[in-house]
């Protein structure tokens, strides 16, 4: 009972990861699940967005600002995948890591050349020493705070895909010819797509921050796996249902996965171990897919 | 008017499996003229169709459009002109979307793509308007996934959404190929209905003689890159599609005979051709 006591122990803090994750989880569904895009920029936009929001912090802005920036840098980040892939006719996955890649060492730039920043506990914060989470109960405040954010964040969502551009995007993913014959470039949907959905991923990564008061040069590694887990894990757990939304499912997708990786922890798995177990989820998800391509060209 | 002019198109250049389709190709098209185009596999048709439509680069020549030549424009701009049907009832709409959705998409062709609501309620009726000579009912489930239509409905649907907005090109490639009879006979009633109202120019490539003959005011065989028949107008009309299926056999099956030989064999066509 030893394992279940720990976990629960850890669910607070549990939930509080799924609920930033999802943010990550909602961008990376729109290039994985709308635009079929393998978007491995993710893993080096995440920590931008971690790595905007500390050294911004750490100069004093404000921390809904440092935010906003994190998510601009993050949408430059998708602007660059995008423009490699659509201009210079580069393979999506590739794209992905070259931008991945420059991003390494432009985080550590942004960060002040060091790996590791630090936040100091009294420095103002979305979850804590601002006005909203003193007048939260302790305890479930920054748990409130992060679903907050999250449902903010899907709210959004799913009002974009209700407008034109909306549509336009779904129709780009789905089938790129209608968006030639709607007389638009279809490049520039994808772009727009990896824009929005690197804008949100830096977002989670400059929320994750604040939260753990940290940037860490290497925190963005496994981000695209995570994502996906989670996109998938929500979405085949509502498979053929119409009454729950696309984000709302990868929300509780992110939460569900950030389950699994805090029960694998209390039963004595180690960090080590862990990546084990994402590269072999990564096989589980890759091999998933082909199916879907193939269930796809048989349809 | 659609015109090429001096196309050339090769595949595979300077392979072992080069193949030289399109040398010096030339076709006029007229104003609202209606061409059916026929011809076996392999004798370019649908190459044609995607060089008019910007789908690929000729390796020479131009195609002009009302004058201007267009053969430097990506394919999306000649979209704004061009509406076109493929044979593969899917490509058409977006199989995730509604029929509304899809309409709505449509609809929005000529609006800015902003951050307006997608669908329009106030247009909703004109929608159900457009479906309903369809007669497939499909007016009545608007919130339906194009994806989980049958292939008919779903042609029909991309149909409408196609010529929607004003075009004054219609591209149909085999677009009643994947069909039943039945659901083909629908389809090709309402094509002809479309293109009578809206006075398109259009160009429909069919390997049913039948309707090749029935439909349209021009017939265009063509055989290995070059038009070996054209008819209008009273030729065409009193045209039997025996004759037709005798020449395109001609062309095709008797393999040792040479279009000379084939003319030979049927001198009636000769004059057309040339
Ligand atoms: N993208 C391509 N690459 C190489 N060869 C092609 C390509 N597209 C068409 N071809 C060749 O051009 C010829 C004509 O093809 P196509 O225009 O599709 O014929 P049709 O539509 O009349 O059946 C065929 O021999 C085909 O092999
Ligand atoms: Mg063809």
């Amino acid at each position: 009972m030893n394992i279940f006591a720990t976990f629960f122990a850890a669910l607070p803090a549990t939930i509080e990861q799924g609920l930033i994750y999802a943010v990550l989880a909602m961008g990376i569904m729109i290039t994985y699940t709308i635009l079929d895009f393998p978007d491995l920029t993710v893993d080096g936009s995440f920590p931008l967005g971690a790595a905007v929001t500390a050294s911004l912090m750490l100069s004093g802005w404000h921390p809904i600002a440092c935010l906003i920036m994190s998510a601009l840098a993050g949408a430059v980040a998708g602007l660059a995948t995008g423009l490699i892939h659509v201009k210079l006719k580069v393979r999506d996955l590739f794209s992905g890591v070259i931008v991945m890649t420059g991003l390494y060492a432009i985080n550590l730039r942004i960060a002040g050349g060091s790996a590791l920043r630090t936040i100091p506990r009294t420095a103002t914060t979305i979850f804590r020493n601002n006005p909203l989470a003193d007048v939260l109960p302790q305890g479930v405040s920054v748990v409130a705070i992060a679903l907050l954010i999250a449902l903010i964040v899907k709210l959004l969502l799913d009002w974009f895909f209700t407008t034109r551009y909306g549509y336009l995007l779904r129709a780009a993913g789905d089938n790129e010819r209608v968006v030639t014959s709607l007389a638009r470039d279809k490049g520039n949907v994808k772009i727009a797509g990896l824009v929005i959905a690197n804008a949100l991923v830096a977002l989670s990564g400059g929320i994750l921050c604040q939260q753990q008061r940290l940037f860490e040069a290497s925190m963005g590694t496994g981000t695209l796996v995570l994502g996906l887990a989670s996109v998938i894990i929500g979405v085949n757990l509502f498979r053929g249902s119409n009454l729950i939304k696309r984000t709302t499912q990868v929300i509780i997708g992110a939460i569900l996965y950030k389950a699994c990786v805090s029960f694998a922890i209390a039963c004595g798995m180690r960090p080590g171990d862990l990546k084990l177990i994402t590269s072999a989820l990564f096989l589980l998800i890759l091999a998933a897919g082909q199916m879907k391509k193939k269930e796809k060209q048989y349809a | 008017m659609l015109e090429l002019k001096g196309v050339q198109k090769t595949f595979g250049t300077a392979t072992a499996r080069e193949v030289r389709l399109f040398d010096n190709f030339n076709l006029t098209i007229a104003d609202k003229e209606f061409v059916s185009l026929v011809g076996s596999n392999g004798s370019g048709k649908t190459t044609l169709l995607n060089i008019i439509c910007g789908s690929l680069p000729q390796d020479k020549g131009s195609v002009v459009m009302d004058g201007r030549d267009i053969s430097g424009q990506k394919e999306y701009v000649r979209a704004r002109r061009i509406g076109r049907i493929h044979q593969n009832p899917a490509w058409g709409t977006v199989g995730n979307m509604t029929i509304l959705e899809n309409l709505s998409l449509a609809d929005n062709k000529q609006r800015r793509m902003g951050f307006r609501q997608g669908t329009d309620p106030r247009r909703v009726e004109y929608y159900k308007e457009l479906l309903r000579p369809l007669g497939l009912g499909l007016e009545n489930m608007l919130s339906a996934r194009a994806g989980s239509l049958s292939g008919g409905e779903r042609q029909a649907l991309a149909m409408v959404t196609a010529t929607m907005t004003p075009v004054d090109f219609l591209i149909l490639d085999e677009h009643t190929a994947a069909l039943d009879p039945q659901t083909a006979e629908t389809i090709m009633t309402l094509t002809d209905r479309l293109v009578r109202e809206k006075g398109l120019t259009t160009i429909m490539i069919t390997h049913n003689l039948r309707y090749a003959l029935a439909v349209g005011d021009r017939l265009i065989m063509m055989h290995k890159g070059k038009i070996v028949l054209d008819k209008k107008g009273e030729d065409k009309m009193t045209m039997q599609p025996g004759e037709l299926l005798q020449l395109f056999g001609g062309f095709n099956y008797e393999t040792p005979r040479t279009s000379e030989e084939t003319y030979a064999a049927y001198p009636q066509f000769e004059a057309a051709a040339r």
